[in-house]
Order: structure tokens, then sequence, then C-alpha cells
């Protein structure tokens, strides 16, 4: 088993594709096949296998809302009820998890503040400039197995 | 005083959507349409365009059928080169497409319409959804999620990623089959096999519960469209475009992508952006037809792979008049892609490495013909001598069944709407009839059940009576 992060964010959508775009850096704070790193642009069911088999999850994404740039960590439990077939919250698809393959893993939201969602692939300079730290903090998080205090959002 | 109903959206489909259907003084249906209210624009805005480019920016139309798009692009952009691709390349093209069609047949069946199916059509509707499903049938549930992650998989596998490939080009295909890719996908294979065979074992004998939905879905002759083998069996890429009649003798056949002009014509209505395609020597409304796989399995003689042909045998027992069947034939379609792929990685040319054929512009004009998962696409192409866009017409699949499904609109209204007790059940079975036909309306993706279903009741002013809403 080994930590599943997942990058989520539509990448021709302006910050929307930090969570894409942090997942795709790893590289740099973590060693080859240490995580199991998938990039996509919402959560489906068709993750819920993957997810069950992971020692942690660690979902990246962009946030609508707070100060552009600013970085948050939370854990995520899996509960909920959802509609959506095309989409699911990090919850939902930890419910989804559990109850289709018997597993789910602990796991955290990490998401960094969107300026703009604009047409487009370029980020925010708020947000590019916060790359830097959002990338670092999945890898502590993959490092430390999930075991880090929380990072709330301020607003 | 006559009433209208407006169900908008309609829910679990690909796209938006909304159907009215107009009551009378008595509260009997006395007219209903479907109605398209999304319009892109792509066929304007790839204008000027090199023609290369067309594969990548046809995907980008939808993220549920990129890969359909990708194939009748690349088609008509051979065409536009003159070039015959390579045999390799042809048989690669269509493994990612028969990928494409597992993936979203399953989607359709066992993430969108199985709920209806297992649960019920009276079920309320915070349970017709997957999660409804799971609680209710979880090894119908992982079968679900497991065949569409199957297809997925194959897909980026071929293409390197699973949404917007960019693997399939103008003259072939960019890479070609290393052995590594080759076991990867037939490992995938096996498991996926025996999950299509089960739920297809499972649903067949069911449809006896189906009776009154099959009788009143969209069951009336109509004419049936798509590609077909030379031997009379079923082809998604290459085949000949088959017409058949509806009762179910050959119409048309032609081998030439560019004969399609002379067999459709499209009528523009007012209530919908979607056109209306017709058969031409029939005329419109008489030359109404379907596509897809209802209208596939109704032209081949059998699908062409062993387990498929064993299932098919129980198609003959259907009334294959009826929308309500293409649950059936996505089963047996993806019984048969999966057989089907493992039968194309077995050919010896598969890994051969010529894979991509080069060439300037040789002709000005280009169509392609493929099937998508909901029935035949067409692309059609004018270029510059440069090769810029100067045209481009795209009938989509979902485009070619627009006439029908307006039809089964009222079809089902009139046999489940009664105006002066309005039900979930009967409103669900207006859309599911939509949702038989598994309707891409060029794919803004959306949320099934959290958007909410309004139904207004309008006086014969326009004033609105009532309203209900749910979601």
């Amino acid at each position: 088993m080994k930590p599943l992060v997942i990058g989520l964010g539509n990448p021709l959508r302006g910050d929307d594709s930090a969570g894409q775009r942090a997942a795709e850096l790893l590289y740099h704070c973590l060693e080859p096949g240490a995580a199991d790193v998938r990039l996509c642009h919402q959560l489906t069911p068709e993750l819920a296998e993957p997810l069950s088999r992971a020692s942690l999850a660690v979902f990246v994404d962009a946030r609508d809302g707070g100060e552009p740039g600013e970085i948050c960590a939370r854990r995520v439990e899996s509960f909920g009820e959802t509609r959506h077939t095309h989409f699911l919250t990090p919850s939902a698809l930890l419910l989804l998890a559990k109850t289709l393959y018997g597993s789910a893993p602990r796991a955290w939201l990490v998401t960094v503040s969107a300026a703009q969602f604009e047409f487009g692939a370029a980020l925010s300079p708020e947000v590019e400039q916060a790359m830097p730290e959002l990338v670092d903090r999945v890898c502590g998080l993959v490092a430390a197995e999930g075991d880090l205090p929380e990072m709330p959002c301020a607003s | 005083m006559s009433r209208t109903l407006t169900i908008d959206p309609v829910t679990r489909i690909e796209g938006h959507a909304k159907i009215t259907i107009q009551l009378d003084e008595a509260g009997q249906v006395r007219d209903a349409h479907f109605h398209v209210t999304q319009v892109r624009g792509f066929e304007k805005f790839v204008e000027g365009r090199p023609f290369q480019e067309m594969p990548s920016l046809m995907a980008r139309i939808c993220g549920i059928c990129p890969v359909s798009h990708l194939m009748a692009s690349a088609k008509a952009c051979d065409m536009i080169m003159a070039v015959h691709i390579r045999h390799t390349a042809a048989m690669l093209r269509r493994i990612m497409n028969m990928a494409q069609i597992m993936q979203s047949h399953a989607l359709s069946y066992f993430y969108l319409s199985a709920p209806d199916l297992l649960l019920g059509m009276d079920a309320p509707p915070e349970q017709r959804n997957i999660f409804g499903l799971l609680e209710a049938d979880p090894e119908m549930a992982r079968a679900g999620v497991k065949l569409r992650a199957t297809g997925q998989k194959i897909i980026e596998i071929l293409g390197g990623k699973r949404i917007h490939p960019a693997w399939v080009v103008a003259g072939g295909v960019a890479s070609p089959l290393t052995e590594e890719k080759r076991a990867e996908i037939l490992a995938l294979l096996p498991d996926a096999l025996v999950l299509a065979q089960q739920a297809f074992e499972r649903f067949a004998p069911s449809l006896e519960r189906f009776q009154a939905e099959i009788e009143s879905f969209a069951n009336f002759p109509t004419l049936f469209m798509g590609l077909c083998s030379k031997q009379n069996t079923l082809e998604f890429l290459n085949g000949d475009l088959c017409v058949i009649g509806p009762n179910f003798e050959p119409l048309e056949r032609t081998s030439n992508a560019e004969d399609y002009d002379e067999l459709i014509g499209e009528a523009v209505l007012p209530y919908s952006y979607l056109k209306s395609p017709y058969y031409k020597p029939l005329g419109y409304p008489a030359g109404v037809y379907r596509v897809g796989p209802l209208a596939r399995l109704n032209i081949v003689e059998r699908p062409g792979t062993p387990m498929a042909d064993r299932a098919f045998a129980e198609w003959h027992k259907v009334d294959r008049q009826s929308s309500f069947h293409y649950h059936l034939a996505r089963l047996i379609e993806i019984i048969y892609c999966i057989e089907r792929i493992g039968e194309l990685l077995h050919e010896p040319d598969i890994m051969n490495a010529n894979v991509r054929s080069h060439a300037p512009v040789n002709r000005a004009q280009g169509v392609g013909i493929s099937e998508a998962p909901r029935g035949t696409l067409i692309h059609h192409y004018g270029v510059d001598d440069d090769g810029l866009m100067t045209y481009a017409n795209l009938i989509i699949a979902t485009g070619h069944n627009n006439p029908a499904m307006d039809r089964g609109v009222l079809q089902v209204a009139q046999r489940f709407v009664k105006g002066d007790e309005l039900q979930e059940g009967m409103l669900n079975r207006v859309e599911a009839v939509i949702r038989a036909y598994d309707p891409c309306l060029s794919c803004s993706t959306h949320a099934a059940g959290q958007m909410p279903m309004q139904i207004e009741l309008l006086s014969a002013e326009g004033d609105v009576l009532s309203r209900v809403a749910r979601g």
C-alpha cells in the first residue's frame, strides 16, 4: 500500500489547475514511486477502488474563497450522501470506497485559494507564488503519513 | 384551460435539455417536445485553423466521448490528405474507439439508467442514483465502476490520458503499441468480460417487468442507420453506411462517406438548437431514423464475436422497435467490444511500428464517419490550398436521434402523464425515455439529481398556475 495523491481541477480554467499542477510537481520532493499520483478534472466513482487500496489519500484542489494564495489543509472523513454521477466530494468518494471495497484510508484535503477561474492555462500571480508551499505541504503530509496538524482556512 | 408542463433540466443525461408537455382542457397530453437549449458553435470557430489541428480541437467538444470525435475527425483529415492509413493504425484506432464505447455504455447503463431499472421508475429521486444502486445492489455497482474504469484505462494506456488524448492523428496514430501496453490491456479483459456477461444475464430475463415501458418508450416504426462491416457484423469505424427500413429491410448501403450528403437532410425546428436529420429520399418526417446501439443491432446479422453472438440470440426475442431496448443493446455491445479488443490485440500486425502516414493537402474536402457510443458521427470539412479550414459540418449521434426522441417524449407522456395528478414516477418516465437514447448534448458536465427539475403548469396565456421543484 502507498499514499494516493489526487490533483484536481481543469487545466484550462486558470487557478482551477492548481491541484493538477501541484501534483505534477511532486517529483521535486517525493522519491519516485513513493506515492500513486493521479491528475483528474474531478472526482468520479472509478477512483473508489484505487482509493480503497491506498495507505493515505491527499486531495489537492483550488478553493473558491479566501485570500488568493492562502493554503489550507484539513482532514477529510467519509460521510455524506450525494446524487452526483459525474463528480463526487472527497468525503463521498471515501464513503464509496468503504462501502464498495470495504476500506478507505485516512484522507486530507489541501487547498489553495484561487484568484480567478477564467479561460486559460496560466495561474494568477498569487497562486503561482503559493505553488512551492502547496507542493511542500503535500509532500510533508505524504512523508509524515498524514500525521501533521491541520491548517484551517482563515475564512 | 390548456396547460404546459416543463421539465427543465432533464437529469441524468449528458448536457442540458428540457421537455415540455402540452395538456388540453381535459388534462390529457396534447403535444410534447424535447428541446436542446445549449449551443456550442464549434463548426464556426474552427474556421481558419489548420486541418491537422482538427482531431484535437474536435475532441474538446465533449468530455464524455472525446475519442469518438477524434475518430471521425481523423478520418475526415485522412480523406483531405487522400491517404489510406496503415492497417495497424486502423486496428489501434478501433481498439481505442471500442474502449470508448465500452466505458460510455457502462456509464449510461450502470450509473444513469440502472437506478431506474433496479430501484424502479417510481422510487424517490434521492435514491435513483449510483448511491441508491450501491445500497440495493453493491455487486452491480462494483461491476459498473469496474467496466467503466476498464474502458477508461485502455484509452489511457493507448492515448496517455483518459480525457482528450491526442494520440489519434491525421494519417493514423501518433505512436505504435508496445508489448508492455498490449499485455496490460489484455490483462484487463477477462474480468471485464465476466462482469459484462453477468450484467446481460441479469438484465435480459428481467425485461418482462418493463412491459409498459417497452410498449411506450419510443416504440414506433422508424428507419435505422449505422455502420456495418462487409460481413454484416458490427463495425464502429470503417464499415459501410447502412440504412434499413421500419421492417428492417435494407434501403441503402454505401462505402463512400461523401454520400452522406445525398442520404441525410437536416430539418430545423423552432423549439430546439439541435437539427433534426432525416433520410432524404423519404423526406421529413417520413425519413426519421434512429442510430446507436438499437440501430446497429437491428442492422447487423450478428455482432461478430462468440459471446456477443450468443447474447444476440435474445435480441430477436424482443420488440426491436422499442427504444427501451437501447439498454439491452448496450450490454451486448459491451460484450462485443471486450471480445473484439482481445481479438485485435492478437492480430499479427498489431505491434507494427508503421502507424502514421504523412501527406499534404490533396483534396479540398474530407468526410469522416464513425460510430460513437450514441450512434453515427459525421465530420465534414472543407480546406483551402494551405490546409486551413474553410468549412465544418458536424452531425452528431444525438442529432440523428432528435426527431425520434421528440416523438418518443410524446408517446410516453400520453401513456403516463395525467395532468390532474402529477407524480414523480410519471415525470421520471418521460425523462427516462430520453435517457434510453443516452443523449450527449455536447457535453457540459453536470450533477445529476443535484440540479432541480422544475415542472411548471402554465395557462394558455403563459401564466404560471403552479410550480413543482425537486432536487
